[in-house]
């Protein structure tokens, strides 16, 4: 046979390939799992606009440090070099630049960040820590901004302390949450924090780092940037806790507890400004702030890889993995439905439903889902019960869609669930033609094969719901795209298995009743 | 251990679908050709051609713009079955019986004929053959064979036969119940009955859980019975292989009352529960 023939030898060529391309990248290029994810990163431009009076003006603000938690990539000063220096002193590393023009408008740093979260844990029991390092004694004293030497400040911090550490964390923590936020920019120190009982992040850093240096706990003040794709001058602050060795990040605004989120970018340590500049300089400024997703520590790879598509066109996230992790849940649903042998409604169907959970809350997505689809499923066998004819009938549907889901989110926002608020970011379509299916099967074959599809039908759509989401899977595929080749050998080996279905074990049963 | 022995005899002797579909429907009948077979009015001209026993095809329509006009050339009949050409599984089929005062009535109640137009309009749009377009099949109703009618008095009752190469290899008869409404197709809530090909003995019936002796809802006996005619249904299921360039078929016949053994429909990707109607495996017979 001609047809078999070519079959083999195109299955071959799917074997070889691939398997040489991975083999030889992993021989030239060993890379952890670690370097194949990829991750949230942002590109971060700093924008000055500076009005001179003097000569020889200063600009000094301070550049990212490389930690254990955060990555800097590709950073530039964009100035010539004779013009600026860079001293790594202890609140981190402070460039000094000289502005030599009456005007000047232009960007001057820029640096690729890829920060992970950290988080501590404290056990409740731990005691508090007595003896400190001369290093560590400094953070006991009182600052210009931070009196903790203040009788209001030590007659607060006496009244918030408690039988162990962690406790009095807590209590301090807690003290300074509860207090409301203000976000004037205006510089509060932490008596004046104390006393209006209202307060921006640099109030309240300050006010729990002085509270914890009152109770003779070291404390100290961090700041740097929150990562958003956005555009802003809001810089940020928190407090850090000296506690056998680390210092624990909390910051009272937002409510992190030993907990710094991925997003925070850290550039200075202690209660320092991010920018000071001589008088005669009128400055105003703007970070430029990107997110995109990409590995940075191996974004140079010279074989044959996708990364580009990140990289060079800046593609979404959201249409990147839809593009790349299709033909894998495909591919699942091949598996699910030609060797497990479950029934779905349509193939790619339940590839669709998948793609639209991974863009909503997933819970409430679901439920919003089944309660959609139940709905419209009643109103199709109303109409069917009339029998109009088919067009109408069908635009009639999807406008029901569209108001069921509209009901939903209003009814959402009113009850405050979160659950019926999300119901509108739900696909219109895809809902339509899965109740359209459901209520078809339910009126021409009976109720328990309807529902059966059904839950099957979003069986699978989790599955292909955990493929979209699998950062790893997407990583694979952006460094070895070799694998699709692969995957069509595995379905060409499907499309030729005569193997009996899971399904039909059981299906078949009672044929042993022989 | 039992378990295991379980799964080896299933999987040696049923054919699943993966198997029938790769090595039977695909390598027996050529896809241009699925369409004599998939196409009702198609078939009922292959059939006609080689004059082989069919029902009576009134008209068919395949505009709606026709509908009324074929609609008085037809209406004279007494008693007619309206079908989509290409519907699958017996949906979309309207039995229409004229009263004595000349109203009509369907196999659901009294119905108008306007009620009758949207019908076939639907059908036309492709409402019950998962297509865009489809075609109106008025053809003659069967009444069943009294020995069917003395087993359960609704529904018509069918018989499937596997035909290989045009031999005969399996074969079924189906039997509507109460649960299936007039349609005789088990997982509708039929009963599948296997036929011993040799002799037409009919065995257990099969209703998609557990095999009776006996008809559930009249308690007519069935196994052991023998079905009439049927030396002739298997010749006119051999000359219908025949006739079509498809050698992998389920061929669907009739017992009509006065007329005998009548095709119905052929099916190129005849189902598997036959093997549990038979209580045996195709993977056995083939």
């Amino acid at each position: 046979m001609i047809s078999k023939k070519s079959y083999v030898i195109v299955a071959i060529i799917l074997f070889v390939i691939p398997l040489s391309l991975f083999v030889k990248k992993v021989q030239t290029n060993h890379l952890s799992i670690d370097e194949i994810v990829p991750k949230e990163v942002y590109n971060v431009e700093l924008n000055v606009d500076m009005t001179n009076a003097g000569n020889l003006s200063k600009l000094k603000t301070y550049l990212p440090s490389q930690s254990e938690r955060q990555k800097i990539y590709n950073q530039q000063i964009h100035c010539d070099s004779s013009l600026f220096s860079v001293n790594i002193n202890s609140s981190g590393n402070l460039l000094e630049y000289i502005v030599n023009e009456k005007e000047q408008y232009q960007k001057l740093i820029s640096f690729d960040v890829e920060c992970k979260s950290i988080k501590f844990n404290i056990p409740s029991d731990s005691p508090f820590e007595l003896d400190f390092n001369q290093d560590i004694q400094k953070f006991l004293e009182p600052g210009k901004y931070i009196q903790s030497n203040h009788k209001d400040i030590v007659l607060l911090g006496d009244s918030l302390k408690q039988t162990t550490f962690f406790k009095t964390v807590l209590s301090n923590f807690d003290y300074v949450s509860q207090i409301p936020n203000s976000y004037s920019n205006l510089l509060t120190n932490a008596h004046r924090t104390y006393k209006q009982q209202r307060a921006s992040c640099n109030g309240k850093s300050r006010l729990l780092t002085a509270i914890f240096r009152s109770q003779g706990i070291p404390a100290r003040v961090a700041g740097g940037l929150i990562l958003e794709q956005t555009e802003k001058k809001t810089t940020h602050v928190w407090t850090e806790v000296y506690y056998r060795g680390n210092w624990i990040p909390f910051d009272a605004l937002n409510d992190h507890f030993a907990f710094l989120p991925a997003n925070y970018l850290e550039l200075y340590k202690g209660d320092e400004f991010l920018f000071t500049y001589s008088k005669q300089l009128d400055l105003d400024y703007m970070f430029i702030i990107k997110k995109n997703y990409q590995n940075i520590s191996k974004a140079q790879f010279g074989e044959l890889h996708l990364w580009a598509l990140i990289k060079d066109i800046h593609i979404p996230f959201n249409l990147l993995r839809t593009i790349l992790l299709l033909p894998i849940a495909t591919l699942l649903i091949a598996i699910v439905r030609n060797v497990v042998g479950i029934k779905t409604f349509g193939v790619i169907l339940p590839a669709l439903i998948g793609l639209a959970l991974i863009n909503v809350n997933f819970y409430s997505g679901i439920l919003a889902f089944a309660t959609a689809i139940l709905i419209v499923t009643l109103v199709h066998l109303l109409l069917s019960k009339w029998s109009l004819l088919y067009v109408p009938r069908t635009a009639i549907i999807l406008t029901f869609v569209i108001i069921s889901l509209l009901g939903l989110t209003l009814i959402g926002i009113k009850l405050e669930l979160e659950i019926m608020e999300t119901a509108i970011f739900l696909p219109i379509v895809i809902i339509a033609i899965t109740a359209e299916r459901f209520a078809r099967t339910l009126v021409e074959d009976n109720a328990s094969d309807a529902f059966k599809s059904l839950g099957y039908t979003f069986l699978t759509a989790i599955l292909s719901c955990c493929v979209f989401s699998s950062k790893l899977l997407l990583g694979i595929l952006l460094t070895y795209p070799e694998l699709y080749f692969s995957t069509i050998l595995i379905l060409m080996i499907l499309g030729r298995w005569i193997g009996m279905r899971m399904s039909e074990y059981r299906r078949f049963s009672p044929y042993l009743s022989n | 251990m039992e378990f295991i022995q379980n799964f080896k005899q299933i999987g040696s002797s049923i054919m699943g679908i993966n198997e029938r579909n790769l090595n039977y429907v695909y390598k027996l009948n050529p896809r241009k050709y699925f369409d004599l077979a998939d196409d009702k009015i198609k078939c009922k001209e292959v059939l006609q051609e080689n004059s082989l026993a069919c029902p009576r095809t009134y008209a068919s329509i395949s505009r709606i713009g026709d509908i009324q006009m074929i609609w008085q050339l037809v209406s004279s009949n007494k008693i007619m079955a309206i079908k989509p050409a290409r519907g699958a599984g017996g949906n979309g089929i309207l039995i229409l019986i004229k009263s004595e005062d000349g109203s009509w009535r369907s196999h659901k109640g009294p119905i108008s004929e306007s009620e009758i137009f949207v019908h076939m309009s639907q059908i036309i749009m492709g409402m019950f053959s998962m297509s865009d377009k489809d075609k109106v099949l008025i053809e003659e109703y069967v009444e069943s064979h009294d020995f069917f009618r003395e087993i359960f008095p609704e529904g018509v009752p069918d018989i499937r036969v596997i035909m290989v190469s045009n031999k005969p290899v399996m074969a079924m008869l189906r039997l509507p119940t109460l649960k299936s409404g007039g349609k005789a197709n088990l997982h509708q809530g039929g009963l599948g009955i296997g036929i011993d090909i040799s002799n037409g003995k009919l065995m257990e019936a099969y209703d998609g859980e557990k095999y009776h002796l006996q008809h559930p809802d009249s308690e007519k006996k069935i196994a052991g019975m023998t079905l009439p005619m049927w030396p002739r249904l298997l010749e006119l299921s051999r000359k219908t292989s025949l006739a079509f360039p498809l050698d992998y078929l389920g061929i669907d016949l009739v017992l009509d009352k006065n007329k005998g053994p009548l095709i119905m429909e052929i099916n190129v990707r005849p189902g598997l529960a036959i093997q549990l109607a038979n209580k045996k495996g195709l993977k056995e017979v083939l």
